[in-house]
């Protein structure tokens, strides 16, 4: 036996020593941008792509829009394709483009190319095709000159622009049946497929005559999918990874070692109650009740144990800017005992109720229920597939719903959460005043009617309990910024890779060609 | 022979349409929708319409299932409901990982669990057989990924000997593909060699207390002929049985001990359609699936026949 066992690991330590050790120091990718994310492509086709997820990571990088995100002011686009641009009226936009941009393929961009995008866009109907829906349609004014004409005023036009269904295609490639896996853009990155696997990793190199900031050279990004988190930490650890998304639980080792953390708070965890007319759960139908579900959890507990600095107790959906309250910002401390107090005035002396919540979550949902149950409140938690959500919802199987929501323009939560028709109120409960005000700020360039419908707006979410938010959540990313600088998160766990450039190391376009070879 | 690789292949027709159709079965069952992937949460009834019929989900069970099996039956195994990717190429891209894992750690088990069962089987009762039962039994408790995740801490992130995380192919680098494998196949291994460990000690010593061993013994033959000639090669079949049933085990615990290590194989691939309801990616997993195993178990009968030309005409 022992005969064996030193024989096994004889051989073992025969092929362990000969590796190659240039191979796994990471030496030969020294002139790249390594990153390890854990979701896979679903589309290049940025007009069907559900790119409120990270996949704008993959789209940004090969594709532009006539306006870029802003990664430090949601609300101010950056210039993308177009340099600038004007309001003409209240349902008007005019765009000027830049010029002698080409895409991939050859295709010179131009307004008509514009024009033909935002047709095929609206054509198309992909998922986030809602948030652009507002246009009627694209005019040519010459070359680089393109108008959008709305059907009716619409504030958050510009900014939805930015994402990606703005994003602008060759149109000699619209019919191409590979556009999904074969991108044709402007974008400063081409996808190198010949050295990519769906699924695997994604080989980018960077675009010679890129249009914008030409003198700024880029190093080649290979994104690699490694969906267990604790898979892309080791990545990083042992110098298979430069950067890596990663949860807190990754973020807080990662940091120990000398990593550091780029943070965005992105999402907030809680609860939205489906059934606000107790139809399932006639406890819920008081708001008292719910209210009490706020006041009975110890929020910061539960994100300095389970998220390790990388959550803060909240109280309502909006982290800042429109929409955020300032005066709610600690609305449900921790006061269990005023919570018992709700649901005496309420007249319940205790109730069950389940929720389905994510596999990826139910260890905090387990917290929260323990909190819950201490003031007479029984939540029975059912672990859901990923991706079941909305269908949960929709099947009115459950009086809530439990999801990490992505914090977003209000005039994007509203039809999506608590509108009367949207999808995660399945009981249609009718919200006269909450419709009432987000569709008039929603139609309003009137920027400080929009703040102030929102403050109102926000004041009966929280307060009527529509939404319990117990805490904003921060996307993160782990990196090395020995080798790594303007590493930030944007919107949706996107950590821009187009903005990533290697420190100390001045990568020229001609060396970016030999890194290429 | 012949006959029996023919009647094996007949028999894999029925297996496939009944693999098939349950798989098909079930995924309906299970919660979810593969549109609320695609389409986010903000998507329009009218959208879920569109994209269902695109999809051909709005069509019922039987008509889905229908035109998916009239498509494999051409060598079709239909495309990714989220991009072109073809089933067939994702699944050939992914297969290379698994079928390497599932070798290393099956070459890894053999090595170390036969040699110790044989031993053990001769030396019965003996301090080293105690302690190789109390070692296998043991190795058969431990789960595999916690082994890897063992292993993964010093030679990986510790001293940097072999990758933490990906495949290379044996068509880029041997050593590479040697170095990105070694630790799964060893976590892999280690409790499938108990398990043949513990199977070939008990095949050696029934086949030890047979007449012919006690007439060999009579006749005054060496020990290692005993050992080899007569006693290893009657103990044979239980161990190619075992063997059989590792190498599907082996295959099932490359699914998780591929996310411990970041490889994107077979069984990644398997748990990432599951968990994004993609249908036609979890068919053609499945299939494919259900091939190999169909596969080991005729080369575990085939090397029956070898070991007892008796069974060359089961």
């Amino acid at each position: 036996m022992s005969v064996c066992l030193s024989a096994a690991f004889l051989w073992l330590a025969l092929i362990t020593g000969c590796a190659d050790s240039s191979e796994l120091s990471g030496a030969v990718d020294a002139g790249k941008i390594r990153f390890a994310t854990g979701t896979p492509l679903q589309t290049f086709d940025p007009h069907l792509s559900d790119a409120g997820t990270v996949q704008s990571t993959y789209l940004t990088l090969v594709y532009d829009g006539l306006l870029e995100r802003n990664p430090d002011a949601l609300f101010e686009p950056l210039p993308g394709l177009a340099y600038t641009w004007q309001w003409i009226d209240t349902t008007t936009v005019e765009f000027n483009l830049v010029e002698n941009v080409r895409f991939t393929d050859g295709v010179l961009f131009d307004a008509h190319v514009a024009k033909a995008n935002i047709e095929r866009m609206l054509r198309v109907k992909g998922p986030r095709v809602n948030t652009l829906s507002v246009i009627k349609g694209g005019e040519v004014i010459d070359g680089s000159t393109f108008r959008v004409l709305l059907h009716r005023p619409d504030p958050t036009f510009i900014v939805n622009l930015a994402s990606a269904p703005g994003l602008m295609i060759s149109p000699a490639a619209f019919e191409n049946e590979d556009l999904d896996l074969n991108p044709v853009g402007t974008g400063p990155y081409v996808y190198d497929k010949a050295h990519s696997t769906i699924g695997e990793v994604h080989r980018f190199v960077p675009k010679d005559d890129y249009f914008k900031r030409p003198l700024e050279a880029r190093a080649p990004i290979d994104v690699y999918v490694l969906p267990n988190p604790r898979a892309r930490l080791n990545a990083l650890i042992s110098g298979q990874a430069d950067i890596a998304l990663v949860s807190p639980l990754e973020a807080k080792p990662a940091r120990d070692i000398g990593f550091e953390v780029a943070k965005r708070a992105n999402r907030w965890f809680g609860f939205t109650f489906l059934d606000r007319n107790g139809e399932l759960v006639p406890e819920l139908k008081d708001p008292r009740v719910r209210q009490a579900m706020g006041f009975a959890v110890d929020r910061r507990a539960i994100a300095d144990a389970m998220f390790f600095g990388y959550a803060r107790p909240a109280s309502q959906p909006m982290v800042e800017g429109l929409g955020y309250v300032p005066e709610l910002a600690d609305f449900y401390r921790y006061d269990p005992v005023y919570a018992r107090q709700l649901l005496d005035e309420a007249g319940v002396e205790e109730f069950s109720f389940e929720a389905p919540v994510l596999p990826n979550s139910s260890a905090e949902y387990q917290a929260v229920q323990h909190y819950l149950k201490k003031v007479g409140i029984n939540m029975i938690l059912n672990i859901a597939e990923p991706g079941s959500t909305g269908a949960l919802a929709r099947t009115k199987q459950y009086p809530v719903s439990a999801i990490a929501f992505p914090n977003s323009s209000p005039d994007h939560r509203h039809p999506a959460i608590w509108e009367t028709k949207a999808v995660f109120n399945p009981f249609r409960v009718l919200g006269e005043e909450t419709d009432r005000l987000a569709n008039e700020a929603r139609e309003s360039l009137d920027q400080s009617l929009r703040e102030r419908n929102y403050r109102a707006y926000f004041n009966i979410v929280v307060k009527e309990v529509y939404s319990l938010i117990y805490l904003q959540i921060d996307d993160l990313v782990a990196y090395d910024n020995k080798k790594l600088k303007g590493v930030k998160i944007g919107g949706f766990i996107d950590p821009r890779l187009r903005d990533i450039r290697l420190v100390n190391q001045q990568v020229h376009a001609s060396e970016v060609k030999v890194v290429q070879q | 022979m012949i006959n029996l690789l023919i009647s094996r292949v007949l028999g894999l027709v029925p297996i496939l349409l009944i693999v098939s159709l349950l798989t098909f079965g079930m995924s309906f069952m299970v919660p979810g929708d593969v549109r609320d992937r695609i389409l986010g949460l903000e998507a329009t009834a009218e959208q879920y319409e569109e994209l269902g019929e695109r999809l051909g989900l709005n069509d019922p069970f039987l008509v889905q299932y229908g035109r998916w099996l009239i498509n494999a039956v051409q060598g079709d195994l239909g495309t990714s409901s989220y991009n072109s990717q073809k089933v067939s190429d994702a699944v050939l891209d992914t297969l290379p990982v698994t079928l390497s894992l599932t070798v290393g750690g099956m070459l890894i088990a053999i090595s170390l669990g036969v040699p110790a069962g044989v031993y053990a089987g001769l030396h019965r009762g003996s301090r080293i057989d105690q302690g190789a039962v109390l070692i296998a039994t043991i190795g058969q408790a431990i789960p595999n990924f916690w082994i890897a995740m063992l292993l993964l801490i010093p030679f990986a992130l510790w001293w940097q000997l072999v990758p933490a995380t990906g495949f290379v192919s044996p068509t880029e680098s041997i050593t590479g593909w040697l170095n990105s494998i070694v630790l799964a196949s060893v976590a892999l291994g280690t409790s499938a060699s108990a398990a043949l460990a513990r199977q070939t000690r008990g095949a050696i010593i029934d086949v030890l207390q047979q007449d012919y061993i006690r007439t060999a013994r009579s006749k005054g033959l060496p020990s290692y002929k005993i050992t080899f000639k007569h006693a290893l090669k009657n103990a044979a079949i239980p161990i190619i049985t075992t063997i059989g049933f590792q190498v599907n085990g082996l295959l099932g615990g490359a699914l998780i001990v591929e996310q411990v290590f970041g490889l994107n194989g077979f069984g990644s691939l398997a748990i990432d359609s599951v968990r994004s309801q993609n249908i036609p990616m979890m068919q053609g997993v499945v299939i494919m699936g259900t091939l190999i195993i169909v596969g080991v178990n005729l080369l575990v009968d085939i090397a029956y026949g070898f070991v007892n030309p008796r069974m060359r005409t089961a």
